[in-house]
């Protein structure tokens, strides 16, 4: 299933000299290649191929979208009956959020009025009503969902994924990251810490947005037959170096990385190029409304990359869901440029025979307080939040785990960011505590010491 | 610790429960309040229908002797197993629920047990009901067997290779062995040092006939340059080497290598990457290091002059504490402590707490890896796994750095700063400094005073109240009136209040006569709020009698603060009389202003010169604001520079220093016994405690750490200079000396060159100066095979380590080339950035200082989160973590960087001019491009390619862009062979 991104392949016109056995010995003196994949075998039957995570950074309201709390109604104004947690800024005091919910679909799951493309394809969806994590700051949280530490430099989810599986397609890296954000420990979230170097997210685009929606250098100041004959002058020159060095690990792997990248600049701009997609198929993601055009173009990329077998798609809303004032007009624009998109990207790859093997996961660093702040918003949440799962081998049209009745504290069933974390993995065929990295004398997870499999939510 | 999945556990049948687990949640869950009533906490029937079922259903699964994994070695299922508890201590306290550990796990306060779903109220509030009554338990007594960890044995963990002393392992050397090594093997007589000893031996016992010869001479001369300086040689120096390629002439541009400043920079840097070098924080909040740069260039200048690595130790772990004679020594002491607080922080953490203790362990784990090779961050939540290192060490430590200040108040709300250490400078710097603050703060003052005034004669009514007004200053009191200026607006210097005290015994009489008579409406001014009284009695006296007037002070029916008592006529020939009373109010009662404005022609007539004075005094006073004002912008204008500081720890203050207590599991609120300050045991004498310490403890731990007789600090040191030079360390992994580090490949080679290095006063030159001028240094990187097939991964380095070049070396190389290179330093490289080296928000699109600049690329900024492509993708160490030896990858992006990236593609082209413009021969440009780039004539096949590539184009500027573009993207020009 997996075809090895760096692996050992004919060089064609490059490999121009013999490689004996002695050479391959000296090829990998240490054991595995660098760039094949940990898990050859998988630990147990895969449910999904890949993963597209829609971060929304900042943090939507779960007691405005996903998690229903009638109390709320009935209780505003009035005081929260027990003690908030330790440093924030709310009040105690409970507010009702602008958005009716109702029941959806044939589940009867219920999502608010807020986010009606979701609500329509609520059968699609699993909720995890039961969320909590660490971090009562940006900073943690954040961490915490990219890369399962709150404080210390750690891989992040997705480089984790490209250490495990490899890339699903020949000229494509394993993970990709769209619109990542600058802030809150920026590349840290889609970096590869102490993992090889090649497992960092290769970016697209910036806080929030594609940009240019290309990889960067693919192209440089050079086109046309130049870039041709630079390339191939580099192999020739490589190539004669390798000649005169004898085996060495160093300059096979540079001579192959040069190959990858001539083969990438060939391949990625037919998959980054959206125009390729008919013009209803755009117009579906909103490309062309002013308001979703980039969430839009950033979903529409993320499918075409799942769709050539990038593993792991991380597409950014920007920290735009930081509603701590003007709960409504904020949430209401971050759902007008993010609900169409989203609906859009669960909707194609079920058109396309994706969905089942790709799981989407939707969900912030963190939920948003049942209290208000200020006059209109509300603070962060760890303590209990939502978090939406479609696709890849995961329950439709379900809700699981509880918070409180106001939605403050995750009480029944509660999922850790942990326990998150070691589903996606368990999705994609990999038990979460096999999957190891020594660093520093120590065998590194995901998880840490911590994690379980929500079983619950797997169909 | 670890949590399996909900299992239901099979229901032991001396229960006497025969019921299902789902019947049994169900039973727990739902409130029984006639069971409640029946059966008293203390009786076996409460443990039994309350307790039991609970343990049973929800506890059991991971703490009871069947349980896969029992966490927190805690067992719950026997009463001996609650009263002796797990790593936290006892479970429960029999008579004291609120003292029980259990019950602040179930209320989710300490651990959150279960951690899958809080418990109902009424079962924790069971628990708490039991616990209370002494948690009668009719189950066996004693705990279950549970499988104890070993203590660590210190005394068989010294036997490992790292805890020896150093020396143990130069009996071994081949000066003393028996078996002197056959002449053949020799090196020529001047080079027999102790390096080639050592190597030539372990080859021979290893069936190497015989080591590489040296490599040719302009191989050898790049290597030493990169290798020393992370520049080529120069054409001279390469002309005059190759026409002289001597033992001496060697020796000769190694010393004047090692003197240029060129080697200083290029070893500061080996160390920045060890000491997680930045300047910004990076992680959750980017704020700017201002100051990072300090440090940086002490490095620098450390190197330059060959500062004992001893003495680096002591000014890095202890330099704000040190004593120093001079200004000069007290700025490097100070300066040097900046290696204690580059980590990156998570500075948003909001609970303190837990930031402090992270900021600590980033520290241990720091000062571990860099000076030990010891990886003591796992010790934080248990005893290290591998290495013979308690958790009673990390804590001994911790104690120290938690008695260090490293964090020091908030930028802003929950977001943390560091601590800041003013340095030294000159008298007259510091009194410009100081006369300039003074200055400063005097106009500051007069201005505000100025500003008073204005708004006083504003509001007193001489200037922006018509008519005539009598304030409460100029009033007549009787009884208890009290000032207040608490609602900010008033008339005059404030208002009165009767303090809702004293009923019928306060007045206050407002008193005036009219200039002009005729009729005029009183206004009455006071700050209105819903605590003043309703039923305030006013007596007006004029021309026309006494007239009562009520007012209620709860509101303000005229503006903010005045209400009107009605129209009145008053004469010249009598006083106007306002009484204000508190008789029969209920509240406060307010007494401001009176004001009598004029209603007819006979009183509206502006009295002249009443508002001329008026005005006169306002615009004198608006003058003089004016004058202050441009004499403070004039003053700071020549402020003078501030007042230098560093970015460094100090010591706190002597009742917050103090010993810590071991924090079980890591957990911030979960507390063990107090350790006292101290090191590793395991390689200290029989006490590695404090005696009575100074401060913090740091100075002891610089001490401890540069004694001669710790194990490791030498060795680890010496390891990385030998790898910078060598290609690989003799230990491997030069961060990690325990059990999962590597064994040296020469561990007698190591522990003289260790031994040499102290006895030499820890001076870094003389031990590069060894090695460079070793034999083995000079080795070529010929492949051969006989060798190889006995030593494929070189380790007894019988040929030179083909290795890549440092990030640095390629582009400081492609600057060189294009003749843009400017090799002097740059201070101050954050200079003018905020708090925050961008905006810590989604739209931020900053920029800095990058690869195309012009400096060499150890003065480029360090910017968390913004390294620049072209240096990560070649591997530059990772600011956010601690780098001994950097990885060497080939990715795509490199290539790609390399090749498309704007930068690299103009210094190509400029190379190619200069060339060009230099040369006007084909085989003269092709021989200064491989000399220049590549440091050697090209080859035949390099002709080959060339014209192949050229088709006879030998003038094109394009082809020579694209020759040397191919050039610096290729594998010749980034590795040394």
């Amino acid at each position: 299933m997996t075809k090895h991104v760096l692996s050992r392949r004919d060089f064609g016109v490059y490999s121009s000299f013999a490689m004996g056995s002695l050479a391959v010995s000296a090829f990998a003196p240490t054991g595995r290649l660098a760039a094949a994949p940990a898990v050859t075998t998988p630990h147990h039957r895969p449910r999904a191929k890949r993963v597209i995570f829609l971060f929304m950074h900042g943090g939507p309201s779960h007691v405005d979208t996903f998690d229903y709390k009638p109390l709320l109604a009935r209780d505003d104004g009035k005081d929260l009956p027990f003690a908030l947690p330790a440093n924030i800024s709310a009040k105690p005091k409970l507010m009702n959020g602008p958005w009716k919910f109702k029941r959806r679909g044939e589940s009867g799951l219920w999502v608010s009025d807020l986010l009606p493309g979701m609500a329509s394809i609520a059968d699609s969806l699993c909720v995890i009503r039961s969320m909590h994590t660490k971090g009562q700051s940006h900073g943690q949280a954040v961490g915490m969902i990219n890369t399962g530490s709150d404080n210390l430099v750690r891989p992040s989810v997705g480089a984790w994924v490209s250490y495990a599986l490899g890339s699903d397609h020949p000229d494509l890296p394993a993970h990709v990251a769209i619109g990542p954000a600058t802030a809150h420990g920026g590349p840290r979230n889609y970096g590869s810490a102490f993992l090889p170097a090649m497992h960092q997210a290769t970016v697209v685009g910036s806080n929030g947005k594609p940009g240019d929606g290309k990889i960067a250098h693919l192209d440089g100041p050079v086109s046309g037959p130049r870039i041709e004959r630079r390339f191939d002058l580099v192999q020739k020159l490589n190539s004669h170096h390798l000649e005169v060095a004898g085996p060495d690990r160093e300059i096979e792997g540079a001579i192959e990385a040069v190959d990858l990248a001539s083969r990438m600049r060939l391949a990625a701009p037919e998959i980054f190029d959206l125009q390729r997609e008919s013009e209803q198929t755009r117009r579906e993601y909103g490309i062309g409304e002013s308001k979703t055009d980039s969430f839009g173009r950033s979903c529409l990329l993320a499918r075409r990359l799942a769709e050539a077998g990038v593993r792991f798609i991380t597409v950014s809303s920007g920290q735009v869901w930081d509603q701590h004032g003007n709960l409504k007009a904020g949430h209401e624009k971050n759902a007008a440029t993010t609900d169409l998109p989203v609906t859009t990207l669960i909707r194609d790859l079920k058109r396309r025979g994706l969905w089942d093997d790709t799981l989407v996961v939707w969900g912030g660093e963190f939920g948003r307080t049942p209290v208000v702040q200020g006059s209109n918003g509300r603070d962060h949440n760890p303590q209990g939040f939502s978090v939406v799962l479609s696709g890849g081998g995961v329950k439709s049209g379900f809700a699981f785990g509880e918070t409180d009745d106001y939605g403050y504290f995750a009480r029944r069933d509660r999922v850790h960011m942990h326990d998150l974390h070691a589903t996606i993995l368990h999705q994609l065929g990999i038990d979460h505590e096999r999957l190891t990295y020594r660093y520093a004398g120590r065998d590194f997870r995901l998880t840490d010491v911590h994690g379980n499999v929500v079983q619950d939510v797997l169909a | 610790m670890h949590f399996p999945p909900r299992r239901v556990i099979p229901v032991p049948t001396n229960l006497g429960l025969a019921i299902a687990g789902s019947a049994i949640a169900l039973a727990i869950f739902a409130p029984l309040p006639n069971l409640a009533a029946a059966d008293p906490a203390d009786s076996v029937a409460f443990f039994e229908s309350r307790i039991r079922p609970v343990l049973v259903q929800r506890c059991y699964g991971c703490h009871s002797v069947d349980a896969d994994e029992i966490g927190g070695s805690l067992l719950l299922d026997s009463s001996g197993g609650m009263l002796t508890g797990g790593d936290s201590g006892a479970a429960i306290e029999p008579g004291d629920a609120e003292a029980s550990m259990l019950v602040s796990a179930l209320r989710y306060e300490s651990s959150e047990m279960p951690p899958d779903e809080q418990l109902p109220d009424h079962v924790v509030d069971d628990f708490v009901r039991w616990i209370n009554a002494g948690a009668t338990d009719p189950r066996k007594g004693d705990a279950g067997p549970l499988p104890k960890r070993e203590a660590i044995d210190l005394e068989a963990g010294r036997q490992f290779w790292s805890f020896q002393p150093i020396g143990a392992f130069s009996d071994f050397s081949p000066r003393s062995t028996q078996d002197p090594i056959p002449t053949e093997h020799l090196p020529t007589e001047h080079r027999q040092g102790l390096i080639d000893m050592h190597l030539l031996a372990s080859m021979r016992s290893a069936g190497i006939e015989s080591a590489n010869e040296s490599a040719a001479p302009a191989t050898r001369l790049r290597r030493l340059a990169f290798d020393l300086t992370g520049l080529p040689p120069s054409e001279e120096v390469m002309q005059t080497w190759l026409a002289d390629p001597s033992d001496s002439a060697w020796a000769r541009l190694v010393e004047s290598y090692l003197a240029s400043p060129e080697y200083a920079q290029h070893w500061a840097r080996h160390w920045m990457d060890v000491a997680r070098y930045a300047d910004s924080n990076g992680s959750d909040f980017n704020a700017t290091f201002h100051e990072a740069w300090r440090y940086r260039d002490y490095l620098i200048e450390s190197m330059a002059m060959d500062r004992p690595f001893d003495q680096m130790i002591h000014q890095q772990v202890a330099g704000d504490l040190l004593p120093a004679e001079n200004d000069k020594q007290r700025y490097d002491n100070i300066v040097a402590s900046t290696f204690l607080m580059l980590g990156t922080k998570m500075l948003s953490e909001r609970d303190k707490a837990k930031l402090t203790l992270d900021v600590v362990d980033e520290q241990i784990d720091t000062i571990g890896r860099a000076f030990l090779g010891m990886t003591l961050g796992c010790v934080r939540c248990h005893d290290h796994k591998f290495d013979p290192i308690p958790t009673e060490d990390y804590y001994a430590l911790a104690g120290i750095f938690k008695s260090t200040v490293t964090l020091k108040g908030e930028s802003q709300q929950y977001v943390s700063t560091w601590n800041r250490v003013p340095l030294p400078t000159s008298k007259e710097h510091r009194d410009a400094v100081e006369q300039f603050k003074v200055a400063e703060s005097k106009l500051k003052k007069q201005i505000s005073e100025s500003e008073k005034q204005i708004k006083r004669l504003k509001s007193s009514g001489a200037a922006s109240l018509e008519g005539i007004i009598i304030d409460d200053a100029d009033a007549i009191k009787s009884g208890t009136w009290k000032s207040s200026t608490f609602f900010k607006e008033f008339v005059g210097p404030g208002y009165v209040h009767d303090d809702n005290m004293n009923k019928g015994k306060a007045t206050i009489t407002f008193q005036t006569r009219v200039p002009k008579s005729g009729e005029y409406e009183v206004r009455f001014a006071y700050s209105p709020n819903p605590s003043r009284a309703s039923n305030v009695p006013v007596t007006i006296t004029s021309a026309d009698g006494q007239h009562n007037v009520t007012v209620d002070q709860r509101r303000a029916p005229i503006q903010a603060i005045w209400a009107s008592l009605g129209k009145f006529r008053f004469t010249t020939e009598s006083d106007a009389v306002i009484v204000v009373s508190n008789k029969d109010t209920t509240g406060y009662v307010i007494a401001d202003a009176i004001q009598l404005i004029g209603t007819d022609d006979a009183t509206t007539k502006p009295d002249s010169s009443k508002s001329e004075t008026a005005s006169k005094a306002l615009a004198a006073a608006n003058e003089q604001l004016e004058r202050l004002k441009s004499e403070l912008k004039t003053l700071q204008s020549k402020r003078p520079t501030p007042l230098p500081e560093a970015m460094a720890p100090s010591d706190a203050a002597t009742p917050k220093i103090g010993d810590s207590r071991v924090h079980i599991r890591g957990e911030v609120n979960n507390l063990g016994d107090v350790v006292p300050r101290g090191f590793l045991q395991v390689c200290s004498g029989s006490d590695s405690s404090i005696k009575d310490p100074v401060g913090s403890g740091r100075l002891e731990l610089a001490a401890w750490l540069t004694d001669p007789d710790n194990p490791l600090v030498a060795r680890v040191f010496v390891n990385r200079v030998w790898m910078h030079l060598m290609g690989e360390g003799i230990v491997r992994t030069v961060d990690n000396f325990g059990q999962r580090g590597e064994r040296p490949s020469h561990p007698a080679l190591l522990d003289d060159l260790a031994t040499e290095f102290i006895r030499g006063g820890w001076h870094i030159k003389p031990l590069i100066r060894k090695i460079v001028m070793s034999q083995a240094y000079s080795r070529s990187s010929e492949f051969v095979p006989q060798s190889y097939a006995i030593d494929p991964e070189n380790r007894l380095l019988w040929r030179g380590h083909r290795r890549r070049l440092p990030a640095e070396s390629i582009r400081d190389t492609m600057l060189a080339l294009a003749g843009e290179l400017d090799k002097r330093g740059r201070t101050q490289p954050m200079k003018g950035r905020g708090t925050l080296v961008s905006s810590n928000n989604a739209d931020s699109k900053a920029t800095f200082a990058g690869v195309a600049e012009t400096c060499r690329s150890i003065f480029i900024p360090v910017v968390r989160s913004y390294v620049p492509p072209l240096m990560s993708s070649l591997d530059a160490a990772d600011p956010d973590l601690l780098v001994g030896r950097r990885p060497t990858t080939n990715v795509p992006s490199q290539a790609l960087v390399l090749i498309n990236s704007p930068d690299v593609n103009r210094w190509a082209e400029k190379t190619a001019q200069r060339i060009m413009q230099q040369y006007h021969e084909f085989d003269d440009r092709l021989m200064a491009t491989y000399q220049n780039c590549l440091s050697r004539a090209p080859r035949q096949q390099d002709r080959e390619i060339a014209s192949e590539f050229f088709g006879g184009q030998a003038d094109s500027a394009e082809h020579w862009h694209e020759f040397i573009a191919a050039i610096f993207a290729g594998t010749e020009f980034r590795l040394l062979d």
